[in-house]
């Protein structure tokens, strides 16, 4: 018997006792069951998506680009399965893909939005590689059960060197799943897990060299990213084309040296951080055309609008989303949904009535006063979240938690890159929280924040009920937490009945 | 009113790790006890007469950022060396602390050429260091008169730095791995001129050493000896407190 029935088994059974004692969803524990059981079970079990999967990595956007999809491709009548609300690595994975497949490994889904962390990418890529296995009647030769090109393989039974046998002549053909693979953006974030940015950058363009055959989703914007599409035809590139928008900070830019050359690039325009329109000055490389575009962009105090183009086409869109970054979202949603021919009328009507993603401008009401969640993990993230604050001159309150745990990144050094010093002008109150509380205490001070609006409570749960009193009748409070701190905020508001689990 | 000028080196290659905050932890230490502060912004090819730097700050970058500045600031090698023989005060993290040696050399086997401040060379390894950092600095301290024997901080590196001759390392590491990846000693004392791998920025919770680095400065233009008036860091010390704390117990990251 094949491995994967004992591997589904057993990772169902462990998710529904981790959720009858309320651990949450089980989380990444089944995919971790799953695959200790049977190392395969990422690829056996895609391997019956009939439409493949669409990787989805990147620094920022991950999430809502990945949620944007789904949402276009389920309108659209197909199945989606995503691992959204769970971990974005390997495991991660897995469990979604046990929580959607019947215990005889039938998935009730058709297509796969995989969100992948970026370090994540080579280990998935090879993950999801199809090994042929020995039929009992064939046996193949060792250079054919290598990971070979699907194409390299083809060819080498066109030329009479092996037949195999029809079942698994179609299993070699069917084994590249991954139809495309979309990167949003490289910014600087998690330096303790990648080392540099630069390596980021290598880490993804190791990993797409496994999977030739997928289509490159690419921001042509980002020149980090453009240069993974560099002398490939198989590529989509998204951007914006609007010569209005122009970008009010020089923080946060952590590339502007080409990375096929080394020189310092020229930007005629420049959007946020190192994402614009540039060029080499000394080899020629520059930001490629993007085939699918946004123009006459507006950015309004709860939403966006924009005139979308695809090809010959393009359409008008409305996003109840806030923050150039969400452009950038939904063209990179859009470019995969075009890819999967879905009508672009289709793909405006989705966009126009999405919901936030998990703990991504989530808004929940506690005690009758109004709070949002804005996820922040680096600077670029947290200098995009305060253009969107900046756009109300409403008074507010400040809940921010800063908590250094692996998923968050354990080097917190970010937070002195990203410019606290706006904070003076938009917040009445603050309440700093958190494992590095002290070290949000006195980033402030140097920011110039007054210690008279500062309060810190280490306790997250303190700490929000401290915020929530401290916020006046008609403030809004704005929550901007780290990842795992997202997390232990959420539960909280979970338990309290005011957020759903994303889980169940 | 006394005046220093803070020369930041290559700002925009060479700022990884929130090293700016080193800047404007000195700047807001120095007018709070009024002194003015000129910053500049000394970039590849800008003119720099270093006998009117008070102190120079050298951040972090990635091998990418040192490869295009180490020519550049080969070039002004001699004359930065003439001033720390005169008592410049220099601050240098990560690779501008590399690059304040004789040589860089890199994984790849490609030779830095750095420009021997400090008597130390650092190779590239496949390891890389990273995680909280406590240093035990109580022979530096003295010096400081500080009371404060501590320094924390964050490393994030594959080089490996060894020391040679009179240059001295800043500390003995308690918590990380340190210069040479073995868990003895950290950073880099010539004369006024100090190196490390601390970043976090290194100098907002480590109040201490921001003071010492702003002393010397004074005494070596003004002459006076007279301490600096101690300034309220309840703040700065609770965040030291509290990352020492942390790194007892913080998980270190593997790549």
């Amino acid at each position: 018997m094949d491995k994967k029935y004992l591997a589904i088994l057993a990772a169902k059974q462990a998710g529904f006792w981790s959720r009858a004692f309320g651990r949450g969803g089980g989380g990444a524990l089944p995919g971790v069951i799953a695959q200790r059981i049977d190392p395969e079970i990422n690829a056996k079990l895609t391997q019956n998506l009939a439409k493949g999967v669409i990787l989805v990595t990147g620094t920022n956007g991950k999430t809502t680009t990945a949620k944007m999809i789904t949402e276009i491709l389920e309108n659209a009548g197909m199945k989606v399965l995503n691992n959204s609300g769970g971990s974005n690595l390997s495991r991660g994975i897995a469990s979604a893909l046990i929580s959607r497949a019947s215990i005889f490994g039938s998935l009730k889904a058709d297509i796969g939005v995989y969100e992948v962390d970026e370090a994540t990418m080579p280990e998935l890529i090879k993950n999801l590689k199809f090994k042929i296995q020995n039929g009992p009647s064939t046996v193949i030769p060792a250079h054919q059960r290598s990971d070979k090109h699907p194409a390299e393989i083809q060819k080498n039974s066109d030329s009479g060197q092996a037949c195999l046998p029809a079942r698994q002549a179609r299993m070699t053909k069917n084994k590249s799943q991954i139809k495309a693979i979309m990167v949003t953006n490289i910014f600087r974030d998690q330096l303790d897990r990648y080392g540099e940015v630069d390596k980021t950058a290598a880490i993804i363009e190791k990993a797409i060299k496994d999977a030739p055959d997928a289509k490159l989703i690419l921001n042509a914007d980002d020149p980090m990213v453009a240069s993974l599409g560099k002398g490939k035809d198989n590529v989509l590139y998204f951007g914006v084309q609007d010569t209005r928008i122009s970008a009010s900070s020089e923080l946060a830019i952590d590339s502007k040296d080409c990375l096929v050359c080394g020189s310092e690039l020229n930007y005629a325009r420049r959007y946020y951080g190192h994402i614009g329109v540039y060029e080499c000055p000394n080899c020629g490389f520059k930001r490629p055309n993007p085939q699918i575009s946004a123009k006459d962009i507006r950015l309004e105090a709860g939403s966006i609008t924009a005139k979308m183009i695809i090809k010959r086409e393009s359409f008008d869109l409305k996003l109840p989303m806030v923050g150039l970054y969400n452009i950038y979202n939904a063209l990179a949603a859009t470019a995969a949904a075009s890819f999967l021919e879905v009508k672009s009328a289709a793909i405006a009507k989705t966009l126009s009535h999405l919901k936030p993603a998990f703990g991504r401008m989530e808004s929940f009401e506690k005690n009758g006063k109004k709070a949002i969640i804005h996820l922040v993990k680096n600077p670029t993230g947290f200098n995009q979240v305060v253009e969107a604050i900046s756009s109300t001159r409403k008074p507010k309150t400040a809940l921010l938690i800063l908590n250094d745990n692996f998923a968050d990144g354990t080097d917190i050094s970010w937070i002195w890159d990203c410019e606290y010093e706006v904070f003076k002008n938009y917040f009445s109150n603050i309440v700093v929280s958190g494992i590095r509380s002290e070290d949000l205490r006195l980033r402030l001070k140097y920011a110039d924040v007054s210690s008279k609006i500062i309060t810190v409570k280490k306790d997250i749960s303190e700490a929000l009920d401290t915020a929530i009193k401290k916020t006046g009748p008609n403030e809004k409070l704005y929550i901007l937490p780290t990842y795992t701190a997202m997390l232990e905020l959420r539960n909280l508001l979970v338990k309290e009945k005011i957020l759903d689990n994303y889980w169940t | 009113m006394q005046s220093l000028t803070i020369y930041h080196m290559y700002p925009d290659a060479m700022n990884l790790y929130g090293d700016l905050g080193n800047v404007v932890t000195l700047r807001r230490r120095m007018l709070e006890r009024g002194i003015s502060v000129d910053i500049v912004n000394v970039g590849r090819g800008v003119k720099a007469d270093f006998s009117k730097a008070d102190i120079v700050f050298l951040g972090g970058g990635q091998d990418r950022g040192q490869k295009i500045i180490a020519d550049d600031l080969a070039k002004r090698g001699p004359a930065i060396k003439r001033e720390v023989e005169r008592g410049l005060v220099c601050l240098t993290i990560c690779g501008g602390f590399q690059l304040f040696g004789k040589y860089f050399k890199t994984k790849e086997g490609e030779m830095l050429p750095g420009i021997s401040v400090f008597d130390a060379y650092t190779v590239g390894s496949d390891k890389r260091c990273i995680g909280n950092v406590v240093l035990d600095i109580e022979a530096e301290a003295k010096k400081w008169k500080s009371t404060l024997n501590t320094l924390v901080g964050f490393e994030n590196h594959s080089g490996l730095t060894y020391l040679e001759g009179k240059t001295r390392p800043l500390g003995k590491v308690k918590i990380g791995y340190g210069n040479t990846g073995d868990r003895k000693y950290e950073g880099a004392v010539y004369n006024n001129c100090y190196g490390t791998y601390l970043h976090g920025p290194v100098l907002p919770k480590n109040p201490h050493f921001a003071d010492h680095l702003i002393q010397m400065a004074i005494n070596r233009k003004y002459g006076s000896w007279a301490r600096m008036k101690q300034i309220d860091d309840r703040i700065e010390l609770a965040a030291h407190k509290a990352a020492v704390l942390r790194a007892k117990t913080a998980k270190t990251a593997h790549i």
